[in-house]
């Protein structure tokens, strides 16, 4: 964590906060930052600017660095460990040589927020669109412009996205069979993984999946 | 010299169906027509219901007298 450029310049800039008033006000705002990503404005951040009455470049140093140093305690402490989190948390900043009263309250705010920052951590993980809704229906076509006669059943499945698309998909019957085998192996590697010993078990990627039939 | 046109319909393909299960209860067993038409080179497909289809069907009777009286 100490040698994180951001995190470096951070720590030799604390002197320019001698007050634990503004610690606290630093502190404050970037957990709040990191709780709510999506809605987080600008204000804020002018607001805490003007209170501290620094400089831009050593209050952007500060806030950047202080975001940093948060968002780095998150990445190592979204699992649950052996050692209390406090404990954890003392032996990873020691090597910053922050003030202490300025990294007993860092650790005592992270700690209070822990769930919430840990959430909105996993809400930012990369990923694609995943399934919001899916409908199906099984029909038989009677006839069509080609065929007189035809009586041959397909699958129509409609799949409506996260991010607002829907995509339809029509299967014949070999297609469907295919799509279940896949689906089922899919199923089974999963609870293998959540099974291996190598995998943390209080991480359950399927929760009350023990056994494929 | 090719004459000048807009979303000219290139082909016309449809299916009639039924359908036997749903996800949504109320649709079990109703009969559709499917229709792809190949409108300047790409497929637009859309779904009829029986009502929707002779409606239709009755639109394109009116269209059809409509040019046998010009003739």
């Amino acid at each position: 964590m100490d040698r994180h450029p951001e995190i470096k310049r951070f720590i030799g800039m604390v002197g320019n906060i001698p007050q634990q008033k503004q610690w606290r006000e630093l502190l404050q705002t970037t957990l709040n930052h990191h709780r709510n990503r999506d809605t987080f404005g600008i204000e804020p951040i002018t607001k805490l600017r003007d209170s501290l009455g620094l400089s831009e470049d050593v209050f952007s140093a500060l806030y950047t660095g202080m975001f940093c140093l948060i968002g780095q305690m998150i990445r190592n402490h979204t699992r649950k460990g052996t050692v209390p989190l406090e404990t954890a948390l003392a032996e990873e900043l020691q090597p910053l040589a922050l003030p202490e009263k300025y990294a007993k309250e860092l650790i005592s705010g992270f700690t209070h927020y822990e769930k919430s920052l840990t959430s909105s951590a996993y809400a930012h993980i990369p990923h694609h669109p995943s399934i919001e809704q899916f409908r199906w229906r099984t029909e038989v076509t009677i006839s069509t412009s080609s065929v007189n006669r035809i009586l041959k059943p397909s699958i129509l499945i409609e799949l409506r996205l996260t991010n607002g698309r829907k995509q339809l998909l029509s299967l014949n019957m070999n297609q469907f069979h295919h799509l279940r085998y896949i689906v089922a192996v899919l199923l089974k590697q999963m609870a293998d993984i959540e099974n291996d010993e190598l995998i943390n078990r209080d991480v359950k990627i399927l929760p009350g999946v023990t056994e494929i039939v | 010299m090719t004459q000048l046109s807009v979303n000219k319909l290139d082909n016309l393909d449809w299916r009639f169906a039924v359908s036997s299960a749903s996800s949504d209860i109320n649709k079990i067993g109703q009969t559709f027509l499917q229709m792809k038409m190949t409108i300047d080179g790409k497929d637009v497909f859309f779904e009829l219901s029986l009502l929707q289809f002779f409606a239709f069907l009755s639109e394109m009777e009116k269209i059809k007298s409509q040019l046998d009286s010009f003739q």
